[in-house]
């Protein structure tokens, strides 16, 4: 016979009350764990996406829509800008690096980038097997490409138009060759074939855009440019002259997902606050079964009392009735939280092809164990006022 | 052993009581009689340490537990004196025999060469020893009530009107079990009744 035994005998000696106050405890730890993650991984995996480019420079259009088809690869490109103008724009003092990208083609849902090799080098990743693209029609593949097609070098596939999987306009007469794979980054460079630029536009010219015979790309188009600022000052000019003076668009990324994150925090807080009320109504449950105990059972305290029982002796009774049933809440929500999270994970990684860990979630878990710890100390500390009052000889001796 | 002096106590400045002494040698048993209202379970509850006197001293063996800690007198309670209630109290989440094992657990002993054991053969409960509290008979919840009193070999046992409600027979039967169970233990039985029956069962008897 132990504390953590008679505690274990009383919590299940009442069922319906423990289940009650276990049921919406472990709800609201479920819900505040899951909540938490999930904005935190959102948010890391956006600003981790960003990569530190300061400026994206394209079509006029939503600014949104342009970081999040530029940077992040989830949206439609706002649309293309002339390559000699956009150069010009890089011949800048307070731009340090401008990586050109075009986009719009696919290959089963995987997008197509034209680039140079500084995309890469952005991505801080490299060549894990094989080589870099080096001349046209040579493609190299992210990590999580590979892996999910089943690509490998020396593999050729024709590439399909516009940014979903269509079998209708495809690129049949130009297949491109993989002819290297990326190191894994957890990034989203992981889910993008890279090719030069010269690709994007070859594979184009049958379409009359540009159909010059001594392939001279002056005219040629590209989707944005990413830009790195060598001087952090050309935040506070250079994207307000562009707007102005040119026919582009220049765009913030760290603005742009900040205003997407107010957008989306939102909705994060509400379920937070939802999950708080129901905690807080836990912690109330909770209080109200000790409290019961405490007096409902005072003859049985006052019993324990003539046992030998000190009265500090008693409150840990309490105490660990009430911990006994938070510890066993918190098991359960955690594993449902965790449970949840990693559904969703696995959704996220059939979707958009991207796998996603928990983030700091020990951490989460810590600090969320420290609050319910609190919570049962704080109802233990209210429950166990009537047994200072407690007069053992007046109890005992109401004999019913 | 157990020796008072002087002992008076009151609730309020109306109801005070003054007791007279008491004086046992070991294993001597008491019987105190008395109506209704006159102070018995008073008595009974400042003997076991659970009501502090106003003025006075109790001895048990030679310690005065009216002097003592709150804390202190919670361990010497537990350890040295055990209380049989008119009607018994358990803990109803526990079976008779975890109800025994807390008893010990809380008087800090440990159970030991199968005190719980033979103690359940003595008063018969072995066939109920899995069961609640609330499952058992009458009579089985008054053995019970002795068990939990004597179980941890008290030096003094404290009987609270432990006849009042039980025929003649199961009268004689109860009171012939506390005494031998208080032998067993060279403890000093002290019954407090007002029931005139058990009169003649002892020698030494003190009317309130």
């Amino acid at each position: 016979m132990n504390f953590i035994k008679l505690s274990y005998k009383n919590i299940i000696a009442k069922p319906l009350q423990t289940f009650l106050t276990v049921l919406i405890l472990s709800l609201s730890i479920g819900l505040l764990l899951g909540v938490k993650q999930l904005n935190k991984v959102f948010e890391s995996q956006l600003q981790q996406s960003l990569n530190g480019v300061d400026m994206v420079v394209g079509a006029k259009g939503s600014p949104l829509q342009l970081v999040l088809s530029a940077v992040l690869h989830i949206d439609n490109p706002t649309g293309n800008i002339p390559y000699n103008e956009a150069k010009k724009i890089a011949d800048n003092k307070y731009i340090g690096e401008a990586i050109p990208i075009s986009i719009g083609d696919n290959y089963k849902g995987y997008k197509i980038v034209g680039t140079t090799v500084s995309f890469v080098n952005l991505h801080k990743t490299g060549i894990a097997t094989g080589t870099m693209f080096n001349t046209t029609y040579e493609v190299v593949i992210g990590n999580a490409v590979s892996e999910n097609l089943n690509l490998n070098i020396g593999d050729t596939f024709s590439s399909s138009h516009g940014m979903i999987e269509n079998a209708i306009e495809s690129h049949d007469e130009h297949p491109l060759k993989v002819v290297g794979i990326l190191k894994p980054t957890q990034n989203v460079i992981d889910r993008l074939i890279l090719t030069n630029l010269e690709s994007i536009w070859h594979m184009h010219e049958h379409e009359g855009v540009n159909n010059s015979p001594d392939h001279n790309h002056d005219n040629e188009e590209i989707t944005a440019l990413l830009i790195k600022f060598k001087n952090k000052r050309g935040l506070l000019h250079l994207p307000r002259n562009i707007n102005k003076n040119t026919n582009f668009q220049a765009a913030l990324p760290k603005y742009q997902l900040d205003k997407l994150f107010k957008l989306t925090a939102i909705g994060a807080k509400a379920i937070t606050w939802i999950a708080f009320s129901i905690l807080f109504v836990s912690g109330i449950s909770m209080f109200v079964s000790l409290y019961r105990m405490v007096k409902e059972r005072a003859k049985e305290l006052a019993l324990i009392r003539t046992y030998g029982a000190s009265r500090n002796k008693l409150i840990l009774l309490v105490f660990s009735e009430g911990l006994l049933v938070g510890l066993f809440s918190f098991i359960l929500g955690a594993l449902l939280a965790t449970f949840c999270l990693q559904t969703i994970f696995s959704l996220i990684k059939d979707t958009y092809k991207q796998q996603i860990y928990l983030l700091e979630y020990h951490k989460d878990i810590l600090d969320l164990f420290l609050f319910i710890f609190g919570i049962i100390i704080f109802a233990t500390l209210i429950a166990i006022r009537p047994i200072f009052k407690m007069d053992i000889s007046k109890i005992i001796s109401h004999e019913s | 052993m157990l020796k008072t002096v002087d002992v008076t106590f009151s609730y309020t400045k109306d109801t005070s009581f003054n007791f007279p002494d008491i004086e046992l040698s070991p294993s001597q048993p008491l019987l105190i009689l008395g109506k209704s209202g006159i102070g018995k379970t008073t008595l009974l509850h400042l003997l076991a340490g659970i009501l502090s006197p106003d003025k006075g001293s109790i001895f048990i063996k030679d310690t005065n537990i009216a002097s003592m800690s709150i804390k202190k007198l919670d361990r010497f309670r537990g350890k040295h004196i055990g209380i049989v209630f008119q009607n018994t109290i358990t803990v109803s989440s526990l079976t008779v025999y975890e109800n025994l094992q807390a008893r010990l657990y809380f008087s800090g002993i440990s159970n030991q060469k199968g005190a719980i054991e033979n103690i359940l053969e003595q008063l018969d409960l072995v066939s109920v020893k899995n069961q609640k509290p609330n499952t058992l008979s009458t009579g089985q919840l008054q053995r019970l009530g002795i068990a939990l009193g004597v179980i941890h070999k008290p030096d003094i046992i404290l009987a609270d009107e432990p006849t009042s409600s039980l025929d003649d027979e199961n009268c004689e039967l109860v009171i012939e079990l506390l005494k031998s169970q208080a032998k067993k233990s060279h403890a000093n039985l002290i019954i407090i009744t007002h029931d005139q029956r058990i009169k003649n069962s002892f020698t030494n008897t003190i009317v309130l």
